[in-house]
């Protein structure tokens, strides 16, 4: 197998799987130990109500498994969080974050290969997936298309939950003022180089899926990353106030050139349009306020520089301190002409 | 040799780390004991916990979450500045940061624990503000802190137990301890010569770790301890850390402080500097332990972490690790307060038993011997 000289972080997310703890860290110890110069496993307890956290302090003693990191959660929180809580602390230069149900760990020296070869992202699609209720599956549909359409990635094939990052990605997504909501796209649509790799495997029975916290959180996912939906609304507000003005046009138009009116029709019709323009207007002018203070309260910095370098060369420490009048005018001359142009 | 017969001591202090060697100092000096003699297993005085550690003269900053340690060692600090001064160092900036997350203190709160107990600090200039990365540490203070050089120590422990006639003998392990005849106590000892038994009034095992440690009579101490092999890493740190103790508080963080005696740095992480814990049992043998431990370092990972608080430290260099076993009464393993242990055993009439953690606590000490009747 390859050897890999370097650091890897393994974050698990884990839920109410006592029992098969050990084994999973026996397992991921075997594939991991060998290939790498040092490793990490770290563990975050999705806040377990069996006796999980019993049984990793139980690991972590001296006849335990080795380089074991736990970080044990009070309160339940979504997969995506949950992985940034050990993406957070992890120490390796490449961390990848998998939740042991679902994703197969004996992928990972392929992930591995790709980083070394310089990816920078490389996410793990399974194909197979654990199969959900109807009503589940068309949402999830809606939602995967409303996310494509906004933001231009479908975030199960573009950027799935099993990944590796190296550490400059970690740390680009750590300078934003809320990672965890960033977590999940950032790697794709960051500009990193990015492999996407896929396999089979059955996964492990995984527990069903709320649909009422998925669209929750499907919801958050959109609002927090795009402004499409709020642009819509804008869009939809001034369309209003624009065909209000006309209604308006229209009736003093009625007014002026048509004698055969009901009473007060006039009236009526304009203070309703009236108000309507008005109240449009309202909501255009306080939609884009909004859309501006969520840009400034939650953008991160706007770009990311991948690599930098400078000329070997520097003219200035190659000139001597030698007054000479000629390149003087010459200079001069360029510059005129610079202006003329 | 001294043999069965051999005439009664007045007192025998058990370990020659910097407790044993003050306490025998102080019974010599303030007591009027005149025959003394103190056992250490190793080749000379304070080579273990005494000088195995960070070195760190505390004024009460680290212990936010315990206040009667923070405020004894407020009080003990100038007492000790002033009675070592050849040993304590001084010419260092000490930096406490608060790590924005995760840390079980604010920095407000901190920065009124400090008034509270009368320690001096204030808000760091924006040099050492430019050492910390803005987006884990919430604020930066400069206080007054100070390191001590154990070797300095030792050298004053040699010199005074030699002037005050106090017989020190090295490479001497305390085995068992038996109660004697007319109130006297017998300790059987173990050194090249092969076992002998000595016969004292007064017994002090100051041993640390191994305070349980001792057969005979024994009985043990009350208190529950915990041990842990730490590691303390020492590093040449880059000219940016040089003269500059930093400890980011207070929660699972780091500390770095200068080394006087090697004239380098220790680097010690809340998460990797103990390797193994275990609750005090009789039978696994701290030293023992130690011994049979494996050295792995684990100052990459702690250099790893820390370079996240404090780039600066990525470009430092790891020079060695000292081990050591660290214990702590097991009540205090969660609470941080570092109080002193010490037990007067009522089954063996003139013994005593004294384990602390901090190395100004030696003045509570010699208050509690103060107290003592002899």
């Amino acid at each position: 197998m390859a050897f890999f000289p370097c650091f890897l972080s393994v974050v698990f997310v884990v839920r109410n799987q006592a029992d098969g703890l050990e084994g999973m860290l026996c397992e991921a110890t075997e594939v991991i130990a060998s290939m790498v110069s040092d490793y990490e496993l770290i563990i975050v307890d999705n806040a377990s109500s069996d006796d999980s956290v019993a049984q990793l302090k139980r690991l972590t003693a001296e006849d335990g498994v080795a380089n074991l990191q736990v970080y044990a959660l009070t309160k339940e929180v979504d997969l995506d969080t949950a992985s940034w809580v050990g993406l957070e602390n992890a120490l390796g230069d490449y961390a990848v974050v998998l939740d042991p149900l679902a994703d197969d760990i004996a992928f990972l020296p392929n992930m591995l290969e790709h980083a070394a070869r310089g990816a920078d992202v490389v996410f793990v699609c399974n194909t197979e997936h654990t199969p959900q209720p109807l009503l589940y599956r068309f949402a999830f549909k809606l939602f995967h298309r409303a996310y494509r359409w906004c933001n231009g990635i479908h975030l199960v094939k573009d950027a799935p939950q099993f990944r590796l990052l190296t550490k400059k990605v970690i740390n680009f997504i750590l300078q934003h003022p809320k990672p965890t909501m960033i977590y999940r796209h950032l790697p794709a649509t960051g500009g990193f180089a990015r492999t996407c790799l896929t396999y089979s495997a059955p996964p492990k029975a995984q527990p069903r899926k709320h649909l009422g916290e998925s669209v929750d959180r499907g919801i958050r996912m959109l609002v927090s990353s795009t402004r499409a939906p709020m642009r819509l609304v804008t869009a939809l507000s001034l369309f209003g106030a624009v065909m209000n003005l006309l209604y308006c046009a229209y009736v003093v138009g009625i007014a002026l050139f048509k004698t055969d009116v009901a009473a007060g029709w006039i009236s009526l019709s304009l203070q309703e349009s009236g108000m309507f323009f008005l109240i449009s207007l309202v909501l255009l002018v306080l939609g884009e306020y909004i859309l501006n203070m969520a840009s400034f309260s939650g953008d991160g910095p706007l770009y990311y520089i991948g690599q930098e370098f400078t000329s070997c060369r520097m003219t200035r420490l190659e000139k001597l301190n030698v007054e000479d009048a000629a390149p003087v005018i010459s200079m001069a001359r360029a510059w005129g002409g610079e202006r003329a142009s | 040799m001294i043999s069965n017969s051999a005439p009664c001591h007045e007192a025998i202090i058990i370990g020659g780390g910097f407790y044993g060697s003050a306490i025998a100092i102080h019974l010599a000096r303030q007591r009027g004991f005149k025959r003394i003699v103190l056992l250490e297993r190793e080749g000379g005085l304070l080579r273990r916990a005494s000088y195995n550690n960070q070195a760190r003269v505390h004024n009460g900053y680290h212990y936010p979450r315990s206040f009667t340690t923070a405020y004894r060692s407020r009080v003990n600090l100038p007492r000790f500045v002033a009675d070592w001064p050849q040993a304590v160092k001084r010419d260092f900036t000490k930096l406490y940061a608060i790590a924005r997350h995760n840390s079980k203190v604010t920095a407000r709160q901190f920065e009124r624990f400090c008034r509270d107990i009368g320690a001096q600090i204030r808000r760091a200039d924006s040099a050492a503000h430019a050492l910390f990365e803005p987006r884990l540490i919430e604020e930066v203070f400069q206080v007054q802190e100070y390191a001590f050089d154990a070797t300095q120590l030792a050298r004053w422990a040699v010199q005074e137990l030699e002037a005050c006639g106090v017989q020190v003998r090295l490479l001497t392990r305390a085995t068992e301890i038996y109660q004697g005849a007319d109130h006297t106590l017998q300790v059987v000892t173990d050194s090249e010569g092969g076992p002998q038994r000595l016969s004292c009034r007064y017994l002090f095992n100051c041993t640390y770790s191994g305070s349980n440690h001792l057969n005979g009579d024994f009985p043990g101490l009350d208190t529950d301890l915990r041990h842990e092999i730490t590691e303390m890493a020492l590093m040449q740190m880059p000219p940016a850390l040089e003269g500059l103790g930093v400890t980011v508080m207070d929660g699972p963080f780091f500390s770095m402080m200068p080394f006087p005696s090697r004239d380098l740095h220790t680097l010690s992480h809340v998460r990797f500097t103990p390797h193994v814990q275990w609750d005090d049992d009789k039978s696994i043998n701290p030293y023992d332990k130690l011994a049979r431990h494996e050295r792995s370092s684990r100052v990459e990972r702690m250099v790893r972490d820390v370079g996240r608080y404090i780039p600066a430290i990525l470009d430092s260099r790891h020079r060695d690790s000292l081990y050591e076993v660290k214990t702590v009464l097991a009540k205090n393993d969660r609470n941080d307060g570092r109080p002193i242990l010490f037990e007067k055993h009522a089954s063996l009439p003139g013994c005593y038993s004294v384990l602390g953690g901090k190395i100004d606590n030696i003045y509570e000490v010699l208050e509690k011997l103060d107290n003592e009747v002899f």
